[in-house]
């Protein structure tokens, strides 16, 4: 079953990225912002846990070669094909960074 | 490094022609080849010529959209400034694929321009690596929406 379009866009569920950095460093191009701070949670165990919380996850479309190794590599599912094969043309490059907002709007309405 | 194409493109319903001189600098010059021959299966529908686009002749000079596709490096980036110098003013630019856009994966290569709107206006980004036909006919539609509005 090969149902995921490929060469689509990719989208991001921000409840499910942890900022653990390995999309950005697998990304031949180094196309993928990703800027987080720490915080530390009480979880009611022996200690307190200090995870990552995510302030800006950005893909610069202009940069992106849409290889999908950001995908496969992403140990929480956080990202994912969405969409048309490619159909993002923009009359500005700034149009092509898109923010942490508009990839998890693409990744709701994706939603079946 | 050029190459003047008459390509059509649907908008509204209605094919739409217009001729493009291609700059095919790396590997996006023969993947631009391939997609404008899927562009180019819609010429076989009834076409409607949009003034902004009719020209006879088939040199840059009088080419009306400059396809900017490849890798610029610093050696060729005078030719490409050049090219779209000869096709005077009106002239429309799409960066096609990721080098063209931002440098691609060669951006911090000390002989690629990081994006080719460092030398010329750039009127549509067609992202991709390469940008697939269905990216192409995107990206022409909305130069041609641009055009008219």
């Amino acid at each position: 079953m090969n149902s995921q379009p490929r060469r689509g866009s990719i989208a991001l569920s921000p409840p499910d990225c942890t900022s653990c950095m390995l999309c950005v460093k697998e990304c031949p191009d180094k196309c993928i912002h990703i800027e987080s701070h720490p915080v530390v949670q009480e979880t009611g165990g022996a200690r307190p846990v200090t995870v990552q919380l995510l302030d800006r996850f950005a893909i610069d479309f202009g940069l992106c070669m849409y290889c999908g190794i950001c995908i496969d590599v992403c140990p929480f599912d956080a990202l994912a094909w969405v969409g048309q094969p490619t159909s993002s043309a923009a009359t500005g490059s700034g149009s092509l960074v898109h923010e942490m907002d508009q990839l998890a709007a693409e990744w709701n309405s994706s939603d079946d | 490094m050029q190459d003047t194409t008459p390509v059509a493109v649907v908008v509204d319903g209605q094919p739409v022609h217009l001729w493009a001189v291609e700059a095919g600098l790396a590997c996006c010059g023969v993947e631009y080849a391939a997609a404008t021959t899927l562009v180019s299966q819609l010429q076989a529908q009834t076409s409607i010529d949009l003034d902004a686009f009719a020209v006879s002749d088939s040199d840059s000079a009088s080419a009306n959209v400059l396809v900017v596709s490849g890798t610029v490096t610093t050696a060729l980036a005078p030719y490409v400034v050049a090219l779209y110098q000869r096709m005077g003013p009106g002239a429309r630019v799409i960066s096609f694929g990721a080098c063209a856009a931002t440098g691609g994966p060669y951006w911090d290569s000390y002989a690629v321009v990081d994006g080719v709107d460092r030398l010329v206006p750039v009127d549509v980004y067609v992202p991709g690596c390469p940008p697939s036909p269905e990216a192409l006919i995107d990206g022409l539609r909305t130069l041609l929406l641009d055009v008219r509005a």
